[in-house]
């Protein structure tokens, strides 16, 4: 993985002392609120409904088992022993004290981490694949391209006061792990055809979003070659820069001026744009290029058997551990590895959150059986990219001793949800307990698995930070007189196929919730075709009457969306 | 006809930590709303919301801002479910 060079490290070591000396001037007075406010948050600090809480960037979500032990370590100190894994890859802690905020962002350089442009309208933390580098289905390393965007990104001058914040998903594979289709940016490396046959390039899509305004992204060039993907970049944040709103923050985002244009307008004018940008000063040498992929160079691995007795004996014998493998063990590229995800998600428990200890024992996965290296999903699960068959007993007996082996990867408990108003200062209803309430009322194995792959996710307000909008089942908080309610979504998809959710009808007070998920399953169980019939496919069938008719009763009128007061 | 005014107090985080805190008697901030003190009317509002400006002057909170309570049985208890989870200095699980 990346390391920082003497430049990276000068910089974010200046930026801690520059916060430290502009913490010391707020505290003496010197800076008002107003004035320190921006520069904190440019630091990453919030603050929220009980502290102040500390975005670490977490970049395309990759760490290192030295910067997950470091992260435990700042969560020990100066937080309360554990942190919160989020949409976009990053960590949250809770509970900072401004006073220590410094300190704990020097922590952070100490590991080649920060926690700069985690807010504010700037670029923000480039995604990725989580599975990227290790999967079969991967055309390229996408880590790449997403070090050199962050490089690129960082303290942008032209692009640090956009019209609003700016998010860049991207995937090297074959099947969308990223959600590119829901991200401001989003790029998918495609081999070219044509009179571009034998190169490797992006596919662009533009103007995905969440929110109030959900989006998904048009396409905005089938192929760019790789190595223009800087200028390319630059001329479209250009168009943006320029036209996109600034009169009114909930018109900001790029994904409204492309639907206001029209995307081929949109598109003519990043041409256009792209036509007269000096390209070769923005462009990426290819000098430069290897010196970054360099790396990310594939590890060196001999490829081993692909069956080993003991792991199907173990598998026959114990269904848990069987389950383990079948739900959260996927290919790797390379014979005799295995990709495992480890999930944060056992029912009943905090979606995303992990203790100091759990980091520190991923940290001891990863570098005992993993090369070192830990992956953060934008599902708040981790993911040890690398680990060989015949080490999978062994990392799933310590998984299991450390509370984070429940075998439930894309299954109804493995619920994304955003912290809500147990935490947040602009939610509008708690999500943390109606995802515990759905995650136990399917917490029995068994029955989560025979439902099959099911997303569900919870926004505690319309900003949609637990991407309700994309979920298969989706729950919004809403603020109905003075009591949080629940908005059911169904048919949303962050894949291949993406899809945003259609409003089933009227919300449910939070007692009703996990309820009316259970009614809303078994209408699913009853007309399922086959178990192979996943539940977004037997929703594109059935259509949402049938949903409707179980949770309202027979007389809900078909086919209206119904606005809230959302 | 004049609005009913809504008994208030004045909350803030603290400036240094961040912790949740309410404007009490005697012009301290305390942690525990129900030691907070009560805006009857909008007179003593601005009194206190007076008090909280000098404190965000003098750098010992920041946020400052009213909010409506129920002191109907008592102790004042915050009607919002934000600011009762708020008042409660953690999450609700």
């Amino acid at each position: 993985m990346y390391r920082y060079d003497e430049f990276d490290r000068a910089f974010v070591t200046s930026r801690v002392a520059q916060f430290r000396d502009q913490v010391g001037r707020r505290l003496a007075g010197d800076l008002t609120e107003d004035q320190f406010k921006p520069l904190r948050l440019q630091n990453g600090l919030y603050l929220q409904l009980h502290a102040y809480m500390l975005r670490i960037a977490i970049p395309y979500g990759v760490l290192s088992t030295r910067q997950m032990r470091q992260l435990a370590f700042i969560a020990r100190k100066w937080d309360r022993g554990w942190g919160h894994f989020t949409t976009r890859q990053n960590l949250q802690l809770n509970w900072t004290r401004l006073v220590d905020a410094p300190d704990m962002l020097a922590a952070l350089a100490e590991v080649d981490m920060h926690a700069i442009q985690t807010s504010g309208n700037c670029i923000r933390n480039t995604t990725a694949d989580p599975y990227a580098g290790v999967a079969p289905d991967e055309i390229e390393d996408p880590r790449v391209w997403a070090e050199v965007i962050r490089q690129w990104s960082t303290i942008h001058p032209e692009f640090t006061f956009l019209p609003r914040k700016f998010k860049i998903a991207i995937t090297g594979a074959a099947e969308d792990r990223a959600a590119i289709a829901f991200h401001d940016i989003g790029m998918r490396m495609v081999k070219g055809r044509g009179e571009n046959a034998g190169k490797t390039g992006f596919a662009v899509y533009v103007g995905g979003g969440q929110g109030r305004t959900p989006y998904v992204a048009l396409p905005l060039n089938e192929f760019l070659p790789k190595e223009r993907l800087l200028s390319f970049l630059e001329a479209t944040m250009r168009v943006y820069n320029l036209h996109g709103r600034r009169d009114n923050i909930y018109k900001a985002r790029i994904k409204i001026l492309v639907n206001a244009l029209g995307v081929d307008e949109f598109r003519r004018q990043v041409m256009a744009e792209w036509a007269k940008i000096d390209a070769p000063s923005i462009d990426l040498p290819q000098a430069e290029y290897q010196r970054i992929a360099k790396y990310f160079a594939p590890l060196a691995l001999a490829p081993e058997a692909n069956d080993i007795a003991d792991i199907a004996a173990r598998r026959r014998s114990e269904a848990g551990f069987d389950r383990w493998v079948r739900r959260n063990v996927m290919a790797h590229k390379t014979a005799g590895y295995r990709i495992v995800n480890i999930s944060l998600k056992e029912p009943g428990k905090i979606p995303g959150d992990a203790t100091s200890e759990q980091m520190e024992a991923v940290a001891d996965l990863a570098e005992r059986f993993g090369h070192d290296e830990i992956r953060v999903t934008y599902q708040q699960n981790l993911v040890l990219p690398t680990v060989a068959l015949k080490d999978l007993a062994a990392v799933y007996d310590a998984l299991v001793a450390n509370g984070l082996a429940t075998g439930n990867t894309e299954l109804i408990t493995d619920i994304i949800a955003c912290p809500g108003l147990d935490y947040c200062s602009l939610a509008n209803a708690r999500s943390i307990p109606i995802a515990q309430s759905i995650a136990l009322k399917f917490a029995d194995a068994a029955k989560a698995e025979s439902i099959g792959s099911l997303r569900l996710n919870i926004s505690g307000c319309i900003n949609a930070c637990g991407h309700h909008h994309a979920g298969n089942i989706g729950v919004l908080g809403v603020d109905k007189k003075g009591t949080e309610h629940y908005q059911i979504t169904l048919g949303g998809s962050p894949k291949d196929d993406a899809a945003i959710g259609d409003i089933l009808g009227p919300s449910f007070p939070a007692d009703e919730v996990a309820g009316v998920i259970e009614k809303i399953v078994d209408v699913y169980l009853e007309q399922r075709v086959s178990p192979s019939e996943e539940f977004l496919a037997a929703y594109r069938r059935l259509g949402a009457q049938p949903f409707k008719a179980a949770i309202y009763g027979a007389d809900v009128s078909t086919g209206a969306r119904v606005a809230e007061e959302v | 006809m004049a609005k009913t005014f809504m008994p208030q107090v004045v909350t803030a985080n603290r400036l240094r930590v961040g912790d949740v805190v309410y404007l009490g008697a005697d012009d301290e901030w305390v942690a525990e709303l129900a030691r907070a003190a009560v805006a009857k009317d909008a007179a003593e509002l601005a009194a206190l919301e007076a008090t909280a400006a000098k404190a965000v002057e003098l750098q010992h909170v920041v946020g400052v801002y009213a909010i409506d309570i129920d002191a109907a049985s008592g102790a004042p208890q915050a009607r919002s479910v934000k600011e009762r989870i708020r008042a409660a200095h953690g999450p609700s699980v």
